[in-house]
């Protein structure tokens, strides 16, 4: 009785045919033994036969259905398949991997069964492997991994097995007990499919053979008839002596030497190399070309011109004013700044910096400013800035090799950050002029220093003055009307730096506007001694009289939502009583200028309205 | 289940020896996460005494009624308890995640982060972030951070399949490819994004952080965890026999490339939710799955509910550490698990190599 059949089976894969027009069955109670050189297509006919590989032409039968009527599991209680090699490493018990084998028998809801323990230990006694049931996978040996991955086929109760080579890594005592179990399985009138190498096993211990030669079929039938010199000269390219031998009760093949290879005639090794290299290609490529890909993203985050060029050191002509050249000390920077005339193209890469250089004299002799001074939710006087050629995109990184190319005659940056102190080395180390600013605006007193110096970098020391004074003034009026109260309300700033709102803590200006307004900043009763995503329990700890909301990304209260609608915060008696209010981010964030005025002047009169 | 991990016979050198049985480290484990979750909740930066606290949680269990509107019942309940919950189904859901994505790429390096399917999240996430797109109101970045997970999947078992290769290696040289190169694009989409404070706001997220974490992230996150957790439970057989390789298992009876599929959206699904709201908490899928196979052995019906209570505790603990223990020094919950899940890792695979060998 036919079990499974291959009839007219082509398999090809990536445009390359490996196995043509094939046909073969195995019968109830037959080894097969599928035998040819390396590359002819043996397992790839063997996993057609187990319907592991698509086939391109053809059809296999199995119990006298076409495989595609066969769900996996329908097909794994008729059909077992044993590979060549394992892949398994994991740290499984023998008996659990054997007991894996018989998956296609259990429902999903059931336990693993008596029965299923009981055939999987009956598997394992039938290898011959009884006593490693409890031992580790990984600590097999190569052969034993092969006798229980022979356990687990058995345990899957087939009427066909499907072997690729399965004495391959066996010793010779392990070969012939697996030969034994091979004929045993077909005695219980199973049939059989085993892929060898060595002709004399598969003479010996096989009833029929399939021999294939460069993916055909080229001779089936009994090993005593099949086997001939000359079907070994033409299929192997070996002059061979057979004879049949009493002893094993069977025909044995002795190779004696190559025989050269008939014109015409193919090689299959080097066409199995080629397909296999083919079928690599596609991942290697997709491979190189994201890598590529991912190379150029990260390129044009920062993309160079190469057009850059040394800022020139100014002609010695002297200019309109008498102060140039200039030399000035700048705070934190070993070298004294030298500015030979008066700056007519100054690059700012800072945003709050561009406010003061705005503020001091304006904007036409400003090259270059960031995005965010551009932005009118930060900066009150934005539209000043709608002139300014060229535009910094990423201000805590900015590229030295882009502001060289726009030939600046001043950079003013805030060293803020790593990016910003790189870029102000580079700039300074490629010979333009760069005013530095250490100190991070972080206190009305950093202002007005930075504007004092600003003023004199830029000949605008009157102006300099004057914005200092209206600062001081307007600082001293505050500090004048809150020293007459006792009371210091303590107001807990949040800002929206998307997604999530920050608490902001004593380093911004903003702080100390608060202080100056008669408040007090409360983020170090809430715990945050730096400015970070808020936590709302420090809300709550903080318990602040005042929740002062900083708009930096323009979007509204609704961006808070999230914070204050939680219930904890929103039991909070500031939140209960109203005392939560929008401010703009430039009125009270990131404020380098006469704004800070403004700024102490707003929360004054929304924390102390008494005042008004 | 019983019958799972079996106590070895003496006198047998490499046997499983030693495993405790299953239901006995279920159990630890359930009882360790329960002990981790209630230190987390009376931890904060608001100190509650220890019997209030209890009682707030009794009674939002319903078993004990507290007093409503305490500020301390408030605190508890309304930011605590859902930031431990949060910390609790986005550790176990990563820890899921880990355990089944090494199944699926047949390789304990696999990841949701080292594979790319973290980034992928990020990329849809950060892309709706940049750009300010609001189509599906909340659900609009979970949603991103799903299609961006799926998408990464998706070429990784897309490249395998046209490249006829699904090898461990080769899929999971893939999925490297791809966090790479998405890697680099959420760092383009960083820096080229309109104004710095979103730049600065995205850094942080992508760090992870569960800051924000409120009752409507923890339903947004609770269904997409749960039902994964499940499917993922009922499917360990069948990831059990995809350790065996494609082919084995698919000659066992397991339809591999439904299998496949199938976990190719649980996984999405599973970090594309979790990712939305935490952002980008490396480690815990690497280090949790690996830790309970080092202790536990690799079959699937355990290590699954062993990874999401391992997962859910470590999380747990790493949030909270990171809120309370290192104050004034404030760190984000992802670089916790980081800083305190790689020596962990090494000292785990460094001795299990010891042990292996002298063995």
């Amino acid at each position: 009785m036919t079990l499974v059949e291959a009839v007219d089976v082509t398999v090809s894969v990536a445009g390359r045919t490996l196995v043509r027009d094939a046909g073969l069955m195995i019968g109830a109670g037959e080894v097969l033994g599928i035998v040819g050189p390396n590359g002819a297509g043996k397992s790839t006919v063997l996993r057609a036969l187990a319907g592991l590989i698509p086939i391109a032409e053809g059809q296999v039968r199995l119990a006298g259905r076409p495989l595609r009527d066969f769900s996996a599991r329908s097909m794994a209680r008729q059909l077992a398949f044993v590979p060549q090699d394992h892949t398994l490493t994991a740290e499984f018990t023998v008996l659990d991997l054997v007991l894996i084998g018989r998956y296609a028998h259990r429902r999903r809801w059931s336990r693993a069964h008596d029965d299923d323990e009981r055939i999987a230990r009956a598997a394992l006694a039938r290898v011959g492997v009884a006593h490693l049931a409890d031992r580790l996978v990984p600590s097999l040996s190569g052969g034993e991994r092969q006798l229980v991955h022979l356990a687990r086929a058995l345990a899957q109760d087939t009427p066909v097995v499907l072997l690729d080579e399965p004495t391959a890594a066996l010793d010779l005592g392990h070969q012939l007990q697996v030969f034994a179990l091979l004929r045993g399985l077909a005695a219980d009138g199973r049939g059989i499919g085993v892929v060898l190498h060595d002709l004399n096993h598969a003479a010996r211990f096989c009833d029929r053979l399939a021999v294939l030669a460069e993916g055909r079929v080229c001779a089936v039938g009994d090993p005593a008839r099949i086997l001939t010199a000359d079907l070994l000269a033409q299929v192997y390219g070996i002059d061979a002596l057979v004879r049949y031998d009493p002893a094993v009760d069977a025909p044995q093949i002795t190779p004696l030497h190559l025989v050269p290879a008939p014109s015409g005639s193919s090689i299959p090794a080097p066409s199995r190399y080629k397909a296999l290299s083919m079928h690599r290609s596609p991942t290697i490529l997709a491979t190189s070309l994201l890598g590529a890909a991912a190379l150029l993203l990260t390129v044009t985050g920062c993309t160079g011109t190469a057009s850059a060029q040394k800022a020139s050191p100014a002609s010695a002509r002297s200019s309109a004013t008498t102060s140039y050249p200039l030399t000035l000390n700048v705070p934190g920077q070993s070298q004294p700044l030298t500015l030979a005339k008066q700056p007519k193209r100054i690059a700012v890469l800072s945003p709050d910096a561009s406010i003061a250089v705005d503020e001091l004299v304006g904007t036409s002799r400003i090259v270059a400013a960031t995005d965010a001074a551009k932005n009118t939710t930060l900066n009150p006087r934005a539209a000043d800035f709608s002139a300014v050629p060229h535009t910094i995109t990423d201000d805590t990184n900015p590229n030295p090799e882009q502001v060289l190319s726009w030939k600046p005659d001043l950079v003013v940056v805030t060293a803020r950050h790593t990016g910003e102190q790189d870029a102000s080395s580079q700039l300074s180390a490629a010979g333009a002029p760069v005013l530095s600013l250490t100190n991070n605006w972080g206190t009305v007193q950093d202002v007005t220093d930075n504007l004092t110096l600003l003023g004199t970098a830029l000949n605008a020391q009157a102006e300099a003055a004057s914005l200092v004074k209206q600062i001081n003034d307007g600082v001293a009026a505050a500090t004048a009307k809150t020293s007459r109260i006792s009371s210091s309300p303590s107001v807990l700033v949040l800002s929206n730096q998307a997604p999530m709102p920050f608490i902001n803590a004593s380093d911004v200006i903003t702080s100390e506007l608060i202080t100056d307004a008669g408040g007090t900043n409360a983020a170090t009763a809430a715990g945050a001694h730096a400015t970070m995503p808020v936590n709302p329990e420090q809300v709550v700890k903080a318990s602040p009289d005042y929740i002062m909301l900083v708009d930096v990304l323009g979007k509204g209260q609704s961006s808070f939502q999230s914070i204050l609608s939680n219930p904890a915060v929103a039991n909070l008696p500031a939140v209960k009583d109203g005392h939560v209010k929008l401010f703009q981010a430039q009125d009270v964030y990131g404020v380098a200028g006469t704004e800070i005025v403004t700024g102490i002047q707003q929360i004054m009169s929304w924390i102390h309205p008494e005042l008004n | 289940m019983t019958t799972l991990v079996r106590r070895a016979r003496l006198g047998h050198p490499r046997v499983a020896t030693m495993r405790p049985s299953a239901w006995v480290s279920l159990i630890v484990l359930g009882l360790v996460l329960i002990v981790v979750a209630l230190v987390a909740i009376c931890l904060g930066p608001v100190l509650i005494p220890f019997s209030d606290t209890c009682r707030i949680v009794l009674g939002f269990f319903g078993v004990h009624s507290g007093e409503a509107s305490s500020s301390f019942a408030l605190v508890v309940r309304d930011i605590r308890l859902p930031r431990v919950l949060l910390a609790v189904l986005a550790g176990g859901g990563l820890g899921v995640a880990g355990a089944v994505m090494q199944a699926f790429f047949r390789n304990p390096l696999a990841d949701p982060g080292v594979t790319g399917v973290s980034s992928g999240a990020a990329v849809g996430a950060v892309a709706v972030l940049a750009s300010g797109v609001d189509v599906l109101g909340p659900w609009t970045l979970p949603a991103a951070a799903f299609a961006g997970a799926l998408l990464v999947m998706g070429l990784v078992q897309g490249i395998g399949l046209v490249a006829r290769d699904r090898t461990p290696v080769t899929l999971l040289l893939v999925g490297v490819a791809l966090n790479a190169f998405f890697g680099a694009a959420v760092g383009a989409l960083v820096s080229n994004a309109s104004d710095s404070q979103t730049v600065r706001g995205a850094v942080f997220w992508l760090q992870g952080d569960l800051n924000t974490a409120s009752w409507a992230q923890v339903k947004l996150v609770l269904v997409p965890v749960l039902v994964c957790s499940t499917a993922a439970l009922l499917v360990t057989r069948e990831l059990n026999a995809l350790l065996l390789g494609d082919e084995q298992a698919q000659s066992i009876g397991v339809n591999v490339s439904l299998l496949r599929g199938g976990l190719l959206i649980l996984t999405a699904v599973l970090v594309g939710s979790i990712v939305s709201v935490t952002g980008v908490i490396g480690f815990v899928g690497l280090v949790v799955p690996h830790v309970v196979r080092l202790v536990l052995g690799a079959d699937h019906r355990l290590l699954i509910p062993a990874a999401a209570l391992l997962g859910a505790s470590f999380l747990t603990a790493a949030d909270t550490v990171a809120r309370v223990v290192v104050e004034p020094v404030s760190w984000q919950t992802g670089v916790v698990t980081a800083l305190a899940g790689s020596p962990v890792f090494l000292v785990l695979v460094l001795r299990s190599r010891r042990v292996g060998r002298a063995a």
